[in-house]
Order: structure tokens, then sequence, then C-alpha cells
């Protein structure tokens, strides 16, 4: 039977099939089980292609969305889906235009006092003034060394060394590595970074 | 895994419950439970090897339970003492539902006709589970015996529609 059917091990086949051209009994079982395995095969595939009565269709859809694969939507970006990017794209422009227009040097004067609506375009340098005070900007009378004391009140030296060290003592040329903690911190800070820098030349040569 | 209960695998069910019910009751209604069931307690099987074998035993004690409940019917009597037979009769011959071509016709109600671990077995067979499958669902201990007995039934089923 199994042999009719096709899921009899393949190594058995051969045996199989020569008891079978032997024997005229085992024949008329082989073409018995040959002859119903495929009638049972239609009719089962007859009665799977029926459709679905409704209650059973309407919970197939339902374990189809059960079984969607979630799918990350790569798609242009949507600011909390609260307007098109377009518009948006649209509105930076002018905001752009009209912002950058007021930190140009150039202005528009009327010459004639608005007489013959002529305007014409004078050039003028505006100074920033002096008192204008940026956050994160050094004071003018604040010394070197307060600077530095202020550095290293958030900065632990030898930990920082330390830790770059045992970084570059593994490193080899060409080389990649991940961005470190430490370095991450003060990556804004120009000395450390060419520092590190230096390091690295230092070893690669 | 419960991702395996999907259309298919529900049209198989029908397949398969169509060999349990033996025309008694309407398989589409067994299918039915057995889903909701699988699918009211999606978490605990969502982890299971063979859901489509949970559903067959889910079908087969349904089928068991509605069994019981008309029992307590076929007690009632006629005024000649004779037993009343209560047949439904939207479940009346499943196969008028299902637009089979002639050739399968004939080879469904020959199974109709068949003893109810024949009816089981073939409509197994006929919906392509595996040896190992039908002994899973069929509750039988060896896999000898799912041999024998399909053996058998085809042996049967070929005299039938000859």
């Amino acid at each position: 039977m199994q042999y009719a059917d096709g899921t009899l091990p393949i190594e058995e086949h051969e045996e199989v099939k020569k008891a079978i051209e032997a024997d005229p009994k085992l024949k008329e079982l082989y073409n018995t089980f040959k002859e119903t395995g495929d009638l049972l095969f239609k009719l089962g595939n007859e009665i799977k292609s029926q459709p679905l009565p409704k209650n059973l269709q309407d919970k197939a859809d339902i374990l189809k969305t059960w079984n969607k694969p979630i799918v990350k939507e790569v798609g242009s970006f949507n600011f909390f889906g609260l307007f098109k990017v377009q518009y948006a794209g649209v509105a930076a422009a002018f905001a752009m235009f009209f912002v950058g227009g007021f930190y140009t040097n150039t202005f528009v004067a009327s010459l004639d006092d608005g007489k013959t609506k002529t305007v014409m375009m004078a050039s003028q340098k505006i100074d920033a003034p002096k008192d204008l005070k940026f956050r994160g900007m050094p004071s003018a009378d604040e010394d070197l060394s307060t600077r530095v004391t202020n550095l290293y009140k958030y900065f632990n030296a030898d930990q920082f060394i330390q830790d770059i060290n045992s970084k570059i003592d593994n490193l080899e040329i060409n080389d990649e590595f991940e961005s470190f903690s430490s370095l991450k911190l003060f990556s804004s800070s120009f000395d450390f970074f060419s520092f590190f820098l230096r390091s690295i030349t230092r070893k690669s040569l | 895994m419960i991702e395996k209960l999907d259309e298919n695998c529900i049209k198989s069910l029908v397949v398969i419950a169509l060999g349990i019910v033996s025309g008694k009751s309407d398989p589409h209604e067994l299918v039915n439970g057995a889903v909701e069931y699988l699918m009211s307690n999606k978490e605990r099987y969502k982890d299971h090897p063979n859901i489509k074998a949970i559903a067959v035993l889910k079908m087969k004690g349904l089928f068991i339970d509605g069994i019981r409940k008309n029992q307590k019917f076929s007690s009632m009597t006629d005024v000649e003492g004779n037993d009343l037979q209560i047949v439904d009769e939207k479940q009346t011959d499943i196969s008028d539902q299902i637009s089979l071509t002639d050739e399968t016709k004939k080879v469904f109600l020959a199974i109709k006709t068949m003893g109810e671990k024949c009816q089981e077995i073939l409509m197994l067979a006929s919906e392509g589970m595996s040896m190992q499958e039908m002994q899973e669902v069929t509750g039988v201990k060896s896999l000898g015996t799912v041999l024998s007995r399909l053996s058998n039934c085809r042996k049967e089923l070929k005299g039938l529609v000859a």
C-alpha cells in the first residue's frame, strides 16, 4: 500500500517492486491500492475546492489577519500623520526664505519717501551686539585655567586614558571598532579627539 | 503552531469532519466548533506542533457531545410504542450540499455506507494525512494497526465502487 501511495522509503522500493512483478496476487493488490489512492485523492481535492460556509469563511478571514507577517513600512516620513511631507517641504522652503531674509546684511530702503514708489537696495554691515550671550559659549572674562577646571569636573582623564589604551592595544591596521562610551561623551572636544587620532596613527605606523 | 490554522487547514478539517459525522450531523458545525475553540485558546496552543490533530480531536469530542444530546430524544416513542427517529432535514445528506463529480460522488456515497472506523480513516487518507498523523488522530496504539485498517478499508472500498 505504501509503495502504491509513494510513501515507502526509497531503499525498499526495489525489493517491493520485484515482489509485485513476481506475484500476480500482489500485483492485483497493488492495483487496488493505486486505484483507491487516486480516488481518495480526487475526493479530498474536490471537497477542499468547495467554498466554505459564511461563518467558517469569516473565521478564516480573521485567522488571515492573525497570521499576517508584521512588515515595517518603509515609506516617506510623516510627522505623526499630521501633514503630507510635500506640503511640509514647501512650508520649510518659505520659512527658510523669510528667516534667511532677516539674517542678511542687506536691507531694502525707500529713498524718496514713497513718492515714486521706487525702492532701492542698500547695504549695511550689522555687527552682532557685544552683550549678546549664547548658551554654551565661554564668557569673555573666564580664563583658561577656569575653563580647564570646569572641564575636568565632568571628565575623568585617568579612566579615559585607561579605557582608550586597552582598546588601542588590541587595534590592528584597518580594524573597525565601535564607538566608545567615554569618547562619545567628549567627541565634541577637539583636543581629546585629536589625541585619540594621534594615538591611532602612532600605533598604525 | 497556531499560524497553520488557516483557510486551507479549515478546508482539510471539513474533509476529516465528513468522515467523523457519518451523515449524522453537519460537518461544518463541527469544524466551526473546533476552530472557535482553537481561536479562543490561542495562547494555549500557539506553539503546539500539530494543531490539526487538536482540531480533529476537538471535532470528535463535539460529535460525541452531539450524539449524547440526541440520545435524550431517542427514547421518545410514538403512540404505537415505536422509537421516534429525530432527523434534522438540513443534515440528511451532506453529499447533496457538496457539488462533486459523478465519480467522486460515487466514492463518497460508498464510503458513507461503510463502518465508522473505515469512514474515518478513509477520509483522513483522502485529506492526505500521513500514517503517523492518522495514528495520532485516531488514537490507535500501533502504526501497524493503522496500516492494516486502512488497507482493509481500501480493499472494501474497491469492492464497493467496482
